[in-house]
């Protein structure tokens, strides 16, 4: 039995069941809603929800899409008996957890928030070129129009920050120097690309396209504006061996097995920029005649 | 910088940069618009109802 932990609305999810349907696998599906409740039959545990019962001898592989299992914590009246209860659920659902990402899996609940900073300080230890980039409180050591801002949070999208619409937080160029100070702030130099890679990796295998987004001004210096009226060129790209050999390192060393990569190609350099281990692959795969549902189906 | 926000505390830079983008209404435009539906099959409430892909090997 595979495990899938997803977001209902993961339309990936449903594409790489499509295969596990082909392929004749059995496989559970929990969402982010689900509340889970520990609880033992004949010597074994289970997992309880509104929607399923999983016992963890069942799961044989693990796909950490997105969201997490979530449990049920009881609270306790009087105070020593709460914190005493406390640590053993705790337990329990470490050890739950721990069991379920022993088993065969692509990427773990546990790391699948990852800190960018972290991740560049990694991808240079690896060997990767990284534009150059700096944290500050002002703009007294950014140079005007040609570095970029970016957050640190791995989510660009404030969705309710107002009540008819939301908040998108691009790449962005700095235009003016700022006369106040801010709260620490992601710079970058920026780069004139020839084109952008996304590359999926998955258990030492990568697969790339080339984002043909400089010669668009709405996209030039993030491709996600997307241009509907006439999108960017999306065309099969490999990297070069010793770059794929690199993103290998990286991502052994932050101990994922899957995940999306940015680069940008600049004349003979390639500039590593994030890793993003639930990103979005389907166009990849879509664009590229790829098939990456295809192949997650297939080691689960 | 300005703090657009009301936020008592400061705020990074990106802030300055935000765009905000209207929330699309349910109106149906075009015959390329998403839409989802319940599907017991692939256990989710948000199966999109949408024009398939027919990749190129399709074609071949």
């Amino acid at each position: 039995m595979i495990l899938i932990i997803s977001n209902k609305k993961d339309q990936t999810t449903v594409e790489v069941i499509k295969w596990l349907y082909r392929m004749n696998k059995q496989f559970i599906r929990v969402h982010e809603d689900e509340v889970f409740e520990i609880k033992t039959e004949s010597k074994k545990v289970f997992l309880e929800s509104q929607r399923n019962t999983l016992f963890l001898d069942d799961i044989k592989s693990v796909w950490y899409r997105r969201g997490g299992i979530r449990f049920k914590h009881f609270r306790y009246e009087n105070d020593s008996i709460d914190e005493h209860m406390y640590e053993i659920q705790h337990w329990l659902q470490d050890y739950v957890l721990k069991t379920l990402e022993s088993k065969k899996h692509i990427n773990k609940q546990s790391n699948s928030q990852i800190n960018k900073l972290w991740v560049l300080e990694k991808a240079i230890q690896a060997g990767l070129d990284v534009p150059e980039y700096f944290l500050a409180e002002n703009t007294d050591e950014v140079i005007v129009n040609k570095t970029i801002v970016k957050p640190i949070a791995g989510s660009s999208v404030l969705e309710t920050l107002k009540k008819d619409s939301y908040g998108m937080m691009y790449t962005s160029i700095v235009e003016k120097p700022e006369k106040d100070s801010f709260f620490i702030s992601f710079f970058q130099k920026k780069i004139e690309k020839d084109f952008e890679i996304r590359t999926f990796y998955l258990n030492g295998k990568t697969w790339s396209m080339a984002i043909f987004s400089q010669n668009d001004e709405q996209t030039k210096v993030d491709f996600r504006k997307y241009n509907d009226e006439n999108p960017n060129r999306n065309v099969r790209y490999k990297l070069p061996k010793n770059i794929e050999e690199k993103v290998h390192i990286l991502m052994q060393t932050l101990d994922l097995n899957c995940g999306s990569l940015d680069f940008m190609k600049s004349g003979n350099k390639y500039y590593f920029l994030e890793i993003n281990p639930v990103g979005q692959f389907g166009n990849v795969s879509a664009d590229c005649n790829y098939f990456l549902e295809r192949e997650i189906a297939l080691q689960l | 910088m300005r703090n657009n926000f009301k936020e008592k505390h400061k705020l990074p830079l990106t802030f300055q940069y935000i765009e905000m983008i209207k929330n699309k209404s349910n109106k149906k435009k075009n015959s390329n618009t998403v839409f989802y539906t319940k599907c017991t099959k692939y256990e989710t409430d948000f199966y999109a109802i949408e024009k398939p892909i027919k990749p190129l090997v399709r074609m071949l």
